[in-house]
């Protein structure tokens, strides 16, 4: 399997896949370190790039990088479990290169034009100014018949091998609310109750349920892949994993139901269902913990290894600990809505995937060279420099959140007053600072990241076209 | 034994999904009557008509907007179907030129810049932004503000210059007066709101 | 709630979770690596965590209702890690037989 000679074509296309999504994770970063300097220097880069096109440059950017990385991984993994290369795979490379057309559009888009006058055709073409699916209409389309073709890719394969697994009848079933819940980025109601009600929909239910079943089904075949680990194991724990995710994380949705205009009921609904999402992070932990006990020596790829060790700590500790921190009614309406919420953000957001990807970009760059064995320091580097930036980001933020909470939304009633006095207070402007000290950590182990990507491709037995990850001369099948 | 056959699972699995979804699907469609236009939580468009406030409510533990006699904004009294155009357009207005990436409604969005929920009932408008506008309501202090932010800095961070027109920022204020009549289940807590006096008692009350 | 009870219910139940998470964490450790040491720093996580939860339940201004939930899910954090392992162990036992 881990020979050159046996990339198949979607195997190549998920190497491009990984390079543009991080590539995308740099670009994500830019711009998280512009918004994090605004903060503290107003002016910087006012009114040329304001705030508003930054962040969303920075929040869209990060669904890309994600969404390319969920789409290269089982590009990359699935092959091995049909038994066969997928099948629509020249649409998918077309929608590849539409994706990377897209992509430089809409960031030209928002960079040069930015915004337009309050019409649908502004929403068509330039902006829609909802937060995470920001692309103008025209790009979302562009996104879901990306997403539909995938599905196809997935599903066809399935027909075409006569043959599902456990792991992906999951990733099957999974990919179709996945697609649906898409639809919701485009919209424009004008009753902002329904419209928020509804963007819930999409993301709470990605990140909460189908993209967590998602990267459990990912760390389920990296599983078997690097540990070999059996497979009616590694399949009835992902059945445990996804009945807990979805008992709990369904209904957990009334944790963003609690201030939008909707029922009381949610208060009691949303804070009891998603205060049990923990839960089964928890039995993550221990999980992964078991594994590295018993598998430990088979160890080849170390830095895949501890990557999906982090990322069950990760997902528990950001979204175990600070979700559950701010998801009781009591608390949220005043934690809601402030730096808490984007230290709660950032901290879920790394650990539950981007430390998850990571771990199958490790395996796929091991995998495509024909690496006998992956180690080193650089990826040491790159592991201790980000996760210290981003907990040390996550704890500052905290700690602004905090101040915002008490100062502005618990003492001040949250009028502009308040909100400004607050924004002025030793404790947030040290908070800020530190984030913006952190910020920085995370990029240099974003270099160093990137730089051992890089080196490893280039040092694999076949010819590498500078520049790139893909693997150009292998054999294919 | 059962519990370790990956069929005892897979069933869990469904059954948990369908029971939750089930749950759901039947509290989605109750929210959704609370939530649409004119229902328990949310007021028709045409509330912008009349006088809102937000008060400590003692026998809930919690703060309630008011709705009270009326209050037509700009001088007019918009019938259904004008407030409903004013209002679809407001909401173009925040999506274009992507208000909520910097700001929050209902606390959702971005957090460089203040939460607008109850933005219509902030005394800043009367305290700062009349003044420095030079107009004498509030609803006039907001458009001019919302049409050149850059001519009336207030600290270090300043609102963007977004082009508006005048039509887009009254549209906007109008957005913003029916977003403070809805019932957010007390969010924000604690707001010292500016109320909206009805008409004729406003000179009396209010200067 | 009081602006300041609030945070320190925020903090409390951070810590809850935090310190539950380190207890199923060292536990875990503890049985795969048949040393005590761990399976003492385990109980001590699991009482740091039951003492905060008591002061929670002692001083904080959350509903009864809120209360035994949380009291609830502190006697569940004690067993969650001990079943989960003893059951992940049975499943690999029987799954290297199946396989
Ligand atoms: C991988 C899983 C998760 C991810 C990626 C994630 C991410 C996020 C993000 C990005 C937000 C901000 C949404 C916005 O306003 O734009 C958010 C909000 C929130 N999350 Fe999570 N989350 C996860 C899991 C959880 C869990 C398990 C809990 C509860 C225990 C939780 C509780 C909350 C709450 C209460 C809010 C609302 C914060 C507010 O009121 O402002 N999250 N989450
Ligand atoms: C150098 C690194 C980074 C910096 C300096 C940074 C900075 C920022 C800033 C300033 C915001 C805007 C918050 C606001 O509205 O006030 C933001 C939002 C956000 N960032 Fe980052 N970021 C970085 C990396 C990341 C990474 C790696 C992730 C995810 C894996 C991420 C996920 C998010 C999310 C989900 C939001 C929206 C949060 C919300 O609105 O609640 N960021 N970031
Ligand atoms: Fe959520």
């Amino acid at each position: 399997m881990t020979s050159v000679r046996s990339l198949y074509s979607s195997q190549k296309l998920a190497l491009r896949y990984f390079t543009l999504s991080v590539a995308l994770f740099g670009v994500m970063i830019v711009f998280g370190l512009v918004a994090a300097t605004q903060y503290i220097h107003p002016s910087f880069l006012f009114p040329a790039l304001a705030f508003n096109m930054v962040k969303t440059m920075h929040v869209d950017v990060l669904i890309l990088w994600l969404l390319t990385a969920f789409f290269g991984s089982l590009f990359w993994l699935l092959p091995s479990e049909f038994k066969r290369d997928l099948v629509g795979m020249r649409a998918a490379n077309v929608v590849f290169w539409l994706f990377c057309a897209t992509i430089a559009a809409v960031a030209l888009t928002f960079l040069f034009v930015q915004t337009g006058p309050g019409t649908d055709k502004t929403l068509w073409l330039i902006n829609q100014g909802r937060k995470y699916v920001e692309e103008p209409r025209w790009a979302a389309v562009v996104v879901a018949i990306g997403i539909a073709v995938f599905v196809y890719n997935i599903i066809g394969t399935a027909v075409a091998a006569k043959r599902v697994t456990g792991i992906t009848a999951v990733i099957i079933l999974n990919m179709i609310p996945l697609f649906g819940l898409y639809m919701i980025a485009f919209p424009a109601m004008t009753n902002m109750a329904l419209d928020q009600f509804w963007w819930w929909w999409l993301v709470h239910f990605w990140v909460e349920a189908t993209w967590e079943v998602l990267i459990g089904a990912i760390v389920a075949l990296v599983l078997m892949r690097v540990m070999n680990a059996s497979r009616s194991v590694v399949e009835t724990w992902l059945y445990i994993e996804v009945a807990l995710v979805l008992a709990t994380g369904v209904l957990g949705i009334g944790h963003h139901y609690f201030w939008m205009g909707a029922p009381k009921y949610w208060l009691g609904i949303g804070g009891f269902f998603s205060a049990l999402e923990p839960l089964p992070l928890l039995g993550m932990v221990i999980h992964a913990v078991y594994d590295a006990g018993e598998h430990k020596m088979k160890m080849t790829n170390q830095p895949a290894f501890y990557w999906t060790m982090l990322e069950a700590f990760g997902n528990f500790i950001g979204a175990g600990v600070w979700g559950f921190m701010i998801t009781l009614p009591q608390i949220n309406l005043f934690a809601h809505g402030t730096q808490w919420t984007a230290s709660h953000g950032h901290l879920a957001f790394w650990g539950a995937y981007g430390c998850g990807v990571i771990s199958v970009i490790y395996l796929a760059v091991q995998e495509a060279g024909g690496h006998e064995q992956i180690g080193g320091r650089a990826w040491k580097w790159a592991f201790g420099l980000l996760n210290t930036g981003m907990y040390g980001m996550g704890g500052s933020l905290l700690i602004a959140g905090m101040a915002q909470a008490f100062y502005e939304r618990a003492i001040g009633g949250s009028t502009f007053n308040a909100y400004v006095a607050a924004q002025q207070t030793p404790w947030f402007l040290e908070g800020i600072w530190m984030r913006w000290v952190f910020g920085l950590i995370f990029t240099a182990g974003y270099a160093v990241l990137a730089g051992n990507l890089i080196a490893i491709a280039r040092r694999s037995r076949v010819p590498v076209a500078a520049g790139t990850l893909a693997v150009e001369g292998a054999g294919t099948r | 034994m059962y519990t370790r056959d990956p069929i005892f699972w897979r069933a869990g699995a469904a059954s948990s999904l369908i029971v939750m979804v089930a749950i759901l699907i039947a509290l989605t469609i109750n929210t959704i009557g609370v939530i649409s236009v004119g229902g328990a939580n949310v007021p028709p468009y045409t509330v912008i008509n009349q006088a809102i406030g937000y008060v400590d409510d003692d026998s809930q533990h919690e703060y309630v907007p008011t709705i009270s006699g009326s209050d037509p904004l700009f001088g007019h009294v918009y019938d259904e179907r004008q407030a409903t155009a004013l209002i679809h357009e407001g909401k173009l207005v925040i999506q274009s030129r992507a208000c909520l990436e910097c700001h929050s409604v209902f606390g959702t969005g971005a957090y460089f810049a203040p939460d607008l929920t109850k933005s219509w009932l902030d005394p800043v408008w009367r305290q700062m932004w009349e003044p420095m506008t030079q107009t004498h309501t509030r609803a006039d202090a907001m458009v001019a503000f919302l049409m050149h932010p850059d001519k009336y800095p207030t600290w270090t961070r300043e609102m963007p210059n977004l082009h508006l027109t005048r039509d887009e920022a009254q549209a906007v204020v109008a957005y913003l007066k029916w977003t403070s009549s809805i019932n957010t289940n007390g969010f924000p807590f604690g707001f010292q709101a500016d109320p909206d006096t009805p008409n004729g008692k406003q000179a009396a009350v209010n200067r | 709630m009081t602006p300041m009870g609030f945070v320190a219910d925020a903090i409390g139940l951070g810590l809850f979770a935090l310190l539950g998470g380190a207890y199923g964490l060292l536990y875990a450790v503890s049985e795969l690596r048949a040393d005590c040491r761990f399976a003492r720093l385990a109980l001590a996580s699991y009482a740091a965590q039951s003492a905060i939860l008591l002061s929670v339940l002692a001083f904080s201004a959350l509903g009864p209702i809120w209360k035994v939930f949380l009291l609830v899910s502190g006697i569940a954090y004690y067993f969650i890690p001990r079943v989960t392992l003893r059951y992940l162990k049975n499943l690999h036992a029987s799954g290297e037989i199946h396989s």
